[in-house]
């Protein structure tokens, strides 16, 4: 260097040329970091799809069992209502057949299921029996069979009636 | 780095020179693209003072920049704080009365150091504030560039002692030089001291405003005031002078500091002074064959005139600075 002065800095690229490589690399930062941005959030969407779709196996599995359950409640409940609603039914049939046996008559001994009817008992007279107590009994079951047989000892008829009710379908 | 050099080489790259005179700028441009010259014009514009370029120029210079990217400016530093001492040894300064501490120094291949005062930099920075300046190059850089030229003549024999003489517009440079060795070099401004010839040297250069205002607290600094005095003292010159050639006011200036660097260089016991014979100058101006004349039958040296451009110098030097390459 043999000048008493240095030479002013002579930059390859002049100012506009600066700035718009300036603004370019800025432009492609925000471009690259929000291209970052979204492949971030895209991947973090897959492993929430996924950990969805595990919590969605899990709900349809618990729905499966769930139904299950339901259907076996729902069963339970069906047994339930039905045997509620026979325990009525045979709690209204036992009032009823109670109301129903006149004084003439005592009842010795009472069977009773779903269809049948099986009554033990004493009566005065044949009559008693059948002008007082079979005409209700047919008027409820279908069917209704009686056999009498004279106690000496008592001086009054055992008998022993079997009534079946079968249901109309 | 070498990249980055390589790659300004091969772009667009802008030379302009710059001589300021009194009442003129000399401004030369050189247009360098992959090495090579493309183009190449001079201005010459006019100003109101040698301290102030003005808006014109300014404006010229600042559109010639605008229209190239890359444009190195150089000025050709022509004010009188400046000299050169024989080889690079900073410490020698104080030997010549300069204050190494007020001047800038560069070493020239470890054959002369040039100096320039801090002063005289500032100015030209002050001077070039609103364009930009990249060198600015002492006049004895520029003289040593065409001695450098005249070294790689065939002709050239280094054994003879030569008093080289750059001749410019409004300065002269003077070097004596052998066996590529630099023995003497001063540097004498046209215009400082306009009535040189015809008044005591002494107390006008001591009483000179300007020189005032430049700071130069101690004209001996630069060593000029023996010098004028050895020229003041010289009576047989200006009898001489008035003989057979029609000297102009301007040639006689040049004869007078010839003749007084010559009479400081052999006086003056710094210098490993013997006699000079030779002198060549390397004009810028335009001579006329009648000083050559007088120098060589009155000054009794053997002269020979080079016309030369220290633009072209300048711009070449600039070149060489910047893009380290030779166009």
């Amino acid at each position: 260097m043999y000048s008493y002065k240095q030479p002013r800095e002579k930059p390859i690229f002049d100012t506009f040329t600066k700035m718009w490589l300036i603004f370019v690399s800025i432009a492609l930062i925000g471009v690259l970091g929000y291209g970052f941005y979204l492949y971030n959030r895209s991947s973090n969407f897959s492993s929430k799809i996924e950990l969805k779709n595990r919590e969605l196996n899990k709900l349809q599995k618990s729905i499966l069992s769930l139904k299950k359950s339901i259907k076996s409640i729902q069963k339970r409940r069906y047994i339930s209502d039905k045997i509620d609603h026979s325990n009525l039914l045979l709690k209204n049939s036992m009032k009823n057949l109670f109301s129903l046996v006149p004084d003439q008559i005592v009842l010795s001994k009472l069977d009773m299921d779903e269809n049948r009817l099986k009554i033990e008992g004493f009566t005065l007279t044949k009559n008693a029996y059948k002008l007082l107590l079979e005409p209700p009994l047919k008027s409820i079951f279908t069917q209704s069979k009686v056999i009498f047989k004279y106690d000496p000892y008592k001086g009054k008829y055992k008998f022993v009636s079997i009534n079946h009710y079968k249901e109309d379908k | 780095m070498s990249l980055l050099n390589s790659l300004k080489k091969r772009l667009t790259n802008q030379f302009l020179s710059i001589i300021v005179y009194e009442e003129q700028c000399n401004i030369k441009q050189k247009i360098i693209k992959n090495s090579k010259m493309i183009h190449k014009e001079e201005f010459n514009l006019d100003i109101k003072s040698q301290d102030e370029l003005g808006g014109k120029v300014i404006n010229f210079i600042n559109d010639l920049q605008s229209q190239y990217d890359n444009t190195y400016i150089a000025l050709f530093l022509n004010t009188l704080g400046q000299g050169l001492i024989p080889g690079c040894n900073v410490d020698d300064l104080q030997k010549f009365n300069i204050d190494k501490d007020g001047v800038k120094t560069i070493c020239k291949d470890g054959r002369f150091l040039m100096y320039a005062t801090h002063i005289d930099i500032k100015w030209a920075d002050n001077l070039f504030v609103k364009t930009g300046l990249d060198f600015i190059f002492s006049p004895f850089l520029v003289l040593d560039y065409f001695i450098k030229k005249e070294m790689k003549k065939d002709s050239f024999n280094k054994e003879i002692r030569v008093l080289y003489l750059l001749n410019s517009k409004n300065s002269l440079t003077l070097m004596i030089e052998q066996n590529d060795k630099v023995l003497y070099g001063t540097f004498f401004s046209k215009i400082k001291d306009d009535n040189l010839l015809h008044t005591d040297y002494e107390d006008e250069i001591v009483n000179t405003q300007e020189l005032d205002e430049l700071d130069l607290d101690n004209i001996d600094e630069l060593g000029m005031e023996d010098m004028l005095n050895a020229a003041s003292q010289n009576d047989n010159l200006t009898t001489l002078l008035e003989d057979d050639y029609i000297l102009s006011e301007e040639d006689e200036k040049i004869i007078k500091y010839i003749n007084s660097s010559l009479k400081e260089f052999y006086s003056n016991e710094l210098y490993d002074s013997d006699f000079v014979c030779t002198l060549k100058i390397f004009d810028n101006v335009g001579l006329k064959e009648g000083v050559v004349k007088y120098i060589e039958n009155e000054l009794l040296l053997n002269c020979t005139v080079d016309s030369v451009n220290i633009s072209d110098a300048l711009l070449d030097l600039s070149i060489k600075e910047a893009l380290d390459i030779d166009v």
